[in-house]
């Protein structure tokens, strides 16, 4: 049986210990959707809390047509879209067109000893952090959650063109940064 | 917000995107250029916050608290007692109607040219048009919640 089935009816027959183990097993990419898109840590315990809550109100409308962990997903990015909405924070940036250059390979990069540079990782990382919200989000479930983007266009509701060049500007925006403002030749 | 689709040199970097994603992932792939590697070892990396260590003990503790009874058994038998009222409703209506409906055109003349069976039907148009929003998706199903 489908274990998304198992769970949901577990929680919808009020078993105990049942909701937890659904809050447990979907609490990290809830976690990652809301962190991405607010930044703000109390915000995003808030956010998350609010989430859970909604989707325990909201369960029995889940028609299994979508993962749980999708239909989840989907109720977070909802939750935080509002929250940025209320507070008005553009969810992209005005992106210049012309500022799109493709970037040539090169050789004599040591990958290993770039890693190493705790320093460069962390600019690297305020870098990631500095992204306007959809992207960085974006960025972070294919990446760190491994969602495909057929499971992003779940949880988002944006077109997976949409999506795909999200990913692929924000990839070589950053990549340009470690060649130009980080001085590393990648 | 529809995007373009990438021109053939972008998607051409997008490959090579996509195979250092792979690569740091343990994929046999052939090799990607080192900074997009870095870059995607970079975007592994755990986030620095995470959900506290209790957060889904404490937030089903508080489900628990603020449960309501299940309301099912309820709402079963609100629908019972409605559906019980309209009927009998209807019949009150056979039974005395044509009284009731006479001595209401008796008190207001003019009522007859406007009942005249084309205003009751856009009556009931509207109704079924504009019905509550909560008993269409209970009949239709809704995937998504509302926020």
């Amino acid at each position: 049986m489908n274990p998304d089935r198992v769970l949901v009816d577990a929680v919808l027959a009020r078993r105990a210990g049942a909701f937890e183990r659904l809050v447990a097993e979907h609490q990290g990419l809830c976690w990652h959707i809301i962190q991405r898109l607010v930044r703000h840590p109390e915000d995003t315990r808030e956010l998350c809390q609010e989430t859970f809550l909604r989707v325990h109100q909201y369960l029995h409308q889940y028609r299994y047509e979508s993962a749980l962990k999708s239909w989840i997903g989907r109720v977070a990015y909802a939750v935080a879209l509002r929250h940025l909405e209320k507070r008005q924070v553009p969810l992209v940036e005005v992106e210049d067109e012309e500022h799109d250059p493709l970037l040539q390979e090169s050789d004599g990069f040591d990958l290993e000893s770039a890693w190493a540079d705790a320093q460069l990782r962390e600019r690297l990382q305020a870098a990631i952090e500095a992204l306007a919200p959809l992207p960085r989000m974006l960025l972070t479930l294919y990446h760190l959650d491994e969602l495909s983007i057929p499971e992003i266009v779940q949880v988002s509701g944006l077109p997976a063109g949409t999506i795909k060049s999200h990913l692929f500007r924000s990839r070589l925006r950053l990549r340009e940064l470690l060649q130009t403002r980080f001085g590393v030749s990648a | 917000m529809n995007t373009p689709p990438l021109s053939p040199d972008q998607e051409r970097e997008w490959e090579l995107q996509e195979r250092a994603l792979r690569q740091e992932r343990g994929e046999a792939v052939a090799a990607a250029p080192p900074g997009y590697r870095l870059l995607a070892r970079a975007l592994r990396e755990p986030l620095e916050s995470a959900p506290p260590a209790d957060f889904a003990a404490l937030l089903a503790r508080r489900i628990e608290r603020a449960a309501l009874p299940d309301m099912r058994w309820e709402r079963r038998a609100t629908t019972v007692l409605v559906a019980m009222l309209l009927l009998l409703a209807a019949l009150g209506l056979a039974w005395q109607g044509q009284d009731w409906l006479r001595q209401l055109l008796e008190l207001m003349p003019s009522l007859p040219r406007l009942f005249n069976g084309w205003a009751l039907l856009l009556v009931v148009g509207l109704g079924v048009a504009y019905w509550p929003a909560p008993l269409r998706e209970r009949l239709h199903g809704a995937e998504w919640p509302r926020f």
